[in-house]
């Protein structure tokens, strides 16, 4: 069973008064244990289209199942966690209690029985965020203030807490792109190690074409104005994947390839825009490619 | 070991001269003020500025009578400095959830801050009576602006992020109140907090000018239509002490509930 499947699914947004298209028409299925990179110019919907599949924004049209469910009754069943750019630590937790927060929220919800009071969840909940906090390496640090962290150590946190209710799926939003390059190297290496440790499918947002095809099964190809799947390409490059990797020819096949559907749809776009202003020309211009 | 290193703080470097001088400088210069007050100015304006030993002196002969009558202008800010903040928290979070309610009323509140204390007086003693409770409104009505504003920018300071994430987790409103905004809101309901906290003393010695038999301002008022300078002297460094007093008091309980330091560092 896909854990994700999109069908036709478009997002516009009024702005100014003004209908901005975000997406068109996307379909797409994320399989089980997979890691598929969204990948795109800014502002083509990427990120939107995470929080359409997350149930954080409505839909326009189209269908999203999210392991068999609607985007909502997921999320209510913690079916998918979220990663974000900025970490998003609570200074006044300890590590720890900040990993523990998903269990917190929903053990406290009223269809369970037990609370966030009784000794023995608790006792369960902070050997599970201790066992989390050892998965991605930072043992030793449970008590610690998420402000002595260095900017890799705070995203372990938040990746810690994104599995600590052992979701099926994991949504990471351009998680590493406000980390420096080498720290980034050593966050996808580990990102790598917990989901081989994971049954979880990663559905991964970045700015990076590197990033994308070294960490994917599959990486799909955005436009911008209105965001639309160019291309989807799979990424056959063996597993366990080490950093050396690249350097190599083999990947640099795939960096190119996808640099230049890019580049292409890019110059679709401006060649659009020069000859005619038209609605329909713009449209023509950007429906370039397959999935 | 990283952890200890943090917890040290910044590592300490040696006590340098121009450390030492940097450090003195405020008493230096509050010294030389002094110092010029007492040997320059000396007796020649002793009517509006008694020299500064005399007005010591003065606050260890007239302190029983200022201890006796510091009790109720000291309950009355507290009272009314704690109902005019839980007042302006309260009203925050009702701003911050309903926004027609903030829309109709916020804007308004900035009345509240601007009627002039003194002119209320007579007023609230009409309706109130002339015991603590019209004082203790008066405290109140100067406490409650600063806190509903820090406390409003403070509930509303949460990352667009936080809330996905709140979202995402899919905690209840309740949950994202009492796990985020509130802790969020802390470093700005604090500053409201000593602003209102540093005021208090001064609006209970404004609240005691007219329809009071004791507390600071009866006697300040007293002294100043009894041409009593030396003793207005006094009374007036015992009541800035006290609203120092006052707002140290709040700056400790700061530091006990935001041991994570007021500066909410991003990475």
């Amino acid at each position: 069973m896909s854990s994700v499947v999109l069908r036709d699914v478009s997002k516009s947004f009024v702005i100014n008064g003004e209908r901005f298209q975000a997406l068109k028409g996307v379909s797409f299925e994320v399989g089980d244990h997979e890691i598929v990179s969204l990948i795109g110019p800014s502002g083509c919907g990427k990120s939107t289209l995470l929080r359409l599949i997350g149930g954080l924004l409505p839909r326009d049209s189209g269908e999203i199942s999210v392991c068999g469910l609607t985007p909502g009754e997921a999320r209510k069943q913690q079916k998918y966690s979220f990663v974000f750019q900025d970490a998003v630590l609570f200074p006044w937790r300890s590590v720890i209690r900040n990993v523990q927060l998903p269990l917190e929220i929903n053990r406290a919800a009223p269809d369970r029985k037990e609370t966030s009071r009784d000794p023995a969840t608790r006792r369960t909940a902070r050997l599970k965020a201790a066992e989390m906090l050892s998965l991605v390496g930072l043992k030793g640090f449970e008590e610690a203030s998420p402000n002595q962290l260095s900017g890799g150590m705070r995203h372990r946190v938040a990746l810690a807490r994104a599995l600590i209710m052992s979701p099926p799926l994991i949504f990471m939003d351009e998680p590493f792109a406000a980390l420096d390059e080498i720290t980034r190297d050593k966050m996808n290496i580990e990102t790598l190690r917990i989901w081989s440790e994971t049954k979880a499918s990663i559905l991964f947002v970045t700015h990076s074409i590197e990033e994308a095809v070294f960490l994917s099964d599959r990486v799909l190809v955005f436009s911008t104005h209105p965001g639309e799947l160019l291309a989807d390409i799979r990424v056959e490059l063996p597993r366990p994947r080490v950093l050396e990797l690249k350097q190599d020819a083999a990947c640099f096949k795939y960096t190119n390839e996808i640099r230049q559907i890019l580049a292409q749809s890019l110059r679709r776009l401006i060649e659009g825009e020069d000859t005619a202003e038209s609605t329909e020309a713009k449209a023509s211009a950007c429906s370039g490619g397959t999935p | 070991m990283t952890r200890a290193l943090y917890r040290a703080g910044a590592p300490k470097t040696p006590l340098t001269p121009a450390k030492m001088l940097s450090a003195a400088l405020p008493w230096i210069v509050i010294g030389g003020l002094l110092w010029m007050w007492e040997f320059l100015i000396g007796d020649s304006l002793a009517f509006v500025l008694p020299r500064p030993s005399l007005i010591v002196k003065q606050i260890f002969l007239v302190f029983p009578l200022l201890a006796r009558n510091m009790g109720s202008t000291i309950s009355n800010a507290v009272f009314g400095f704690a109902a005019g903040s839980a007042f302006g928290l309260a009203c925050a979070v009702a701003f911050v959830y309903n926004a027609t309610f903030a829309k109709t009323v916020y804007p308004h509140t900035l009345i509240l801050r601007s009627l002039p204390l003194m002119a209320l007086l007579p007023i609230l003693n009409g309706i109130l009576g002339t015991g603590a409770a019209s004082k203790i409104t008066i405290v109140a009505l100067a406490s409650f602006f600063p806190v509903l504003v820090n406390a409003v920018q403070g509930l509303t300071s949460v990352s667009t992020s936080t809330i996905e994430l709140m979202h995402s987790l899919n905690a209840s409103k309740r949950n994202i109140f009492w796990k985020v905004r509130l802790p969020s809101s802390l470093p700005y309901l604090f500053t409201g907090l000593k602003i209102s906290a540093s005021g208090a003393i001064l609006a209970a010695i404004i609240s005691e000018y007219m329809y009071a038999v004791k507390g600071i301002g009866a006697l300040i008022v007293t002294f100043m239509f009894g041409a009593r300078v030396l003793e207005l002297w006094a009374a007036m460094i015992v009541s800035a002490m006290l609203s120092i007093l006052f707002y140290w008091v709040i700056r400790i309980i700061e530091r006990l509930c935001i041991p994570w330091g007021k500066s909410v560092r991003e990475s």
